[in-house]
């Protein structure tokens, strides 16, 4: 009697989307603070003292390896526990708050990597020519080294922003109303009688967006080293 | 005096680079820099701008004087301002036009306003002889126009000492001419200079100066009609007869190959 019913796609599909807000704020947020946190990092894996040098390889190591999905289970199941045992009541932090945090460490590892190889691949020449005409190395860094090494990273960031989209959809893990979220609530609403069709859609509505990205990531790439390169 | 290099020595992990070098040069000097590779004058060359720093010694351009040993941002920061370098593989900035590349010093360390900039640039520009490619980028440019491009850009900031780094060994031969051209119209207006090179033909017409350079040491210096015609040292002797060997490629001269060495064997396997 379970029959499928292709309707019931274009059906979900709006109701899915009134999710759309909450995947985007959690896309934007960890966006915001992986690029943050890859910065950190990538300047540390640069410097020229070891010490620096051996975190930020091993945070990234440990970041890049550890599943995304386990990450969520250690921050928002284990670490209240330990907190608590120091007095530190955590219940008070809302779920997105746990979601954003956890996908924020998980993609800034990759970050940190896009940053530092797009550092390493604007010409050391350049650098040397900035500091020779007087440049300060901060003002050679911002107008010769960054904008050039911004288009080089333009391609991995944008499947970085594609990947983290994707990952957004852990957030019903933890009972989170994501789009994922969202389309077992209305699967469940009917009892699963048309799961079927609304995970489609949820798939569906995903890769839109994505394709969505890698359009916008070759606009943005064209356009940013419009007459540059050779 | 314009540039004064004392006791600049200067090693890259055990390997000693620089073994003590002095050096006096006077205003509107053109001195030219020979040695074989591994000898230590784009080192020496570098140290005057702390692109490398000195491990001891001390060089003084103008009044400026920076000690190798201890030195502050903004003493290196004065030193860079009073001397432009021009490089071997142009590095010109990648993400700006060539009116752009001679612009941003103007700029960002001369602070003059743009429309100001704009004009000295284009001006230098086609002093260069580049007037019809300002908003090319350095990609879309020959390599001779790239370097000529890194001239202007040097010479646009007035510099007390311009610095050439090898500016012909990364050109195809058919483009050393202009560049060498460009560099010798330069010399006549009678700014201090150091160069860099291997063109014995260019030394020869355009310093004022010829110093030869061997294992981090000055070895033989004076007027090119006397280090170029009748050079004392042994070493200098060599390397003079080396380079102007029809068979021999000058950018690959290597001083040490003189001495006989056993055949090496190659193990199989």
């Amino acid at each position: 009697m379970n029959t499928f019913q292709p309707i019931e796609i274009l059906r979900a599909i709006p109701k899915i989307l009134q999710a759309f807000p909450m995947t985007m704020l959690i896309l934007l947020s960890s966006l915001l603070f992986s690029l943050l946190i890859g910065a950190a990092f990538a300047m540390m894996s640069l410097s020229h003292k070891k010490v620096l040098n051996v975190i930020s390889k091993g945070y990234v190591s440990f970041m890049r390896g550890i599943p995304t999905l386990i990450l969520i289970f250690l921050i928002y199941l284990g670490l209240p526990q330990v907190l608590k045992r120091i007095g530190i009541d955590m219940s008070g932090v809302s779920l997105t708050a746990y979601i954003i945090a956890c996908l924020s460490l998980s993609v800034s590892a990759n970050m940190s990597e896009m940053m530092r190889s797009a550092y390493l691949a604007v010409d050391k020449g350049q650098r040397e020519a900035a500091l020779s005409v007087g440049m300060s190395p901060a003002v050679a860094f911002f107008r010769v080294i960054l904008p050039q090494a911004v288009g080089i990273a333009i391609p991995t960031l944008g499947n970085n922003i594609i990947m983290l989209f994707k990952e957004t959809s852990l957030a019903f893990t933890i009972g989170v109303l994501d789009m994922m979220g969202k389309a077992r609530a209305v699967s469940s609403a009917n009892y699963g009688a048309t799961k079927l069709e609304i995970y489609i859609a949820a798939g569906l509505i995903f890769w839109a967006f994505c394709f969505l990205m890698e359009k916008g990531t070759r606009l943005a790439e064209k356009a940013y080293t419009k007459g540059r390169r050779t | 005096m314009m540039v004064s290099l004392k006791n600049i020595k200067k090693s890259f992990g055990s390997q000693q680079v620089l073994n003590g070098v002095d050096l006096d040069i006077d205003v509107g000097e053109v001195v030219v820099i020979l040695g074989p590779s591994g000898s230590g004058k784009t080192t020496l060359l570098r140290t005057i701008n702390f692109l490398d720093p000195g491990d001891e010694g001390s060089v003084t351009v103008g009044e400026h004087t920076v000690n190798c040993k201890k030195h502050t941002r903004p003493e290196v920061l004065g030193l860079r301002r009073r001397t432009a370098m021009v490089f071997q593989n142009y590095n010109l900035f990648a993400n700006k036009t060539i009116l752009e590349n001679v612009m941003e010093g103007l700029i960002t360390v001369k602070r003059r306003p743009k429309p100001v900039a704009e004009e000295i640039s284009r001006k230098m520009l086609t002093r260069v002889g580049l007037s019809e490619r300002f908003d090319y980028y350095p990609s879309a440019l020959s390599g001779g126009q790239q370097q000529r491009a890194g001239i202007a850009r040097a010479l646009v900031l007035e510099p007390d000492v311009i610095l050439f780094d090898e500016p012909t060994s990364a050109l195809d031969p058919e483009l050393v001419g202009e560049v060498l051209q460009t560099i010798k119209g330069i010399a006549e207006t009678g700014i201090t200079m150091i160069v860099v090179t291997h063109e014995i033909a260019f030394a020869k017409e355009v310093a004022s100066r010829v110093i030869y350079m061997q294992d981090g040491v000055i070895v033989e210096q004076g007027p090119p009609s006397e280090i170029l015609v009748h050079p004392q040292d042994p070493r200098t002797q060599r390397f003079l007869r080396r380079i102007t060997d029809p068979n021999q490629d000058p950018k690959h001269i290597d001083m040490k190959q003189d001495d006989p060495q056993p055949e090496q064997v190659v193990e199989a396997g």
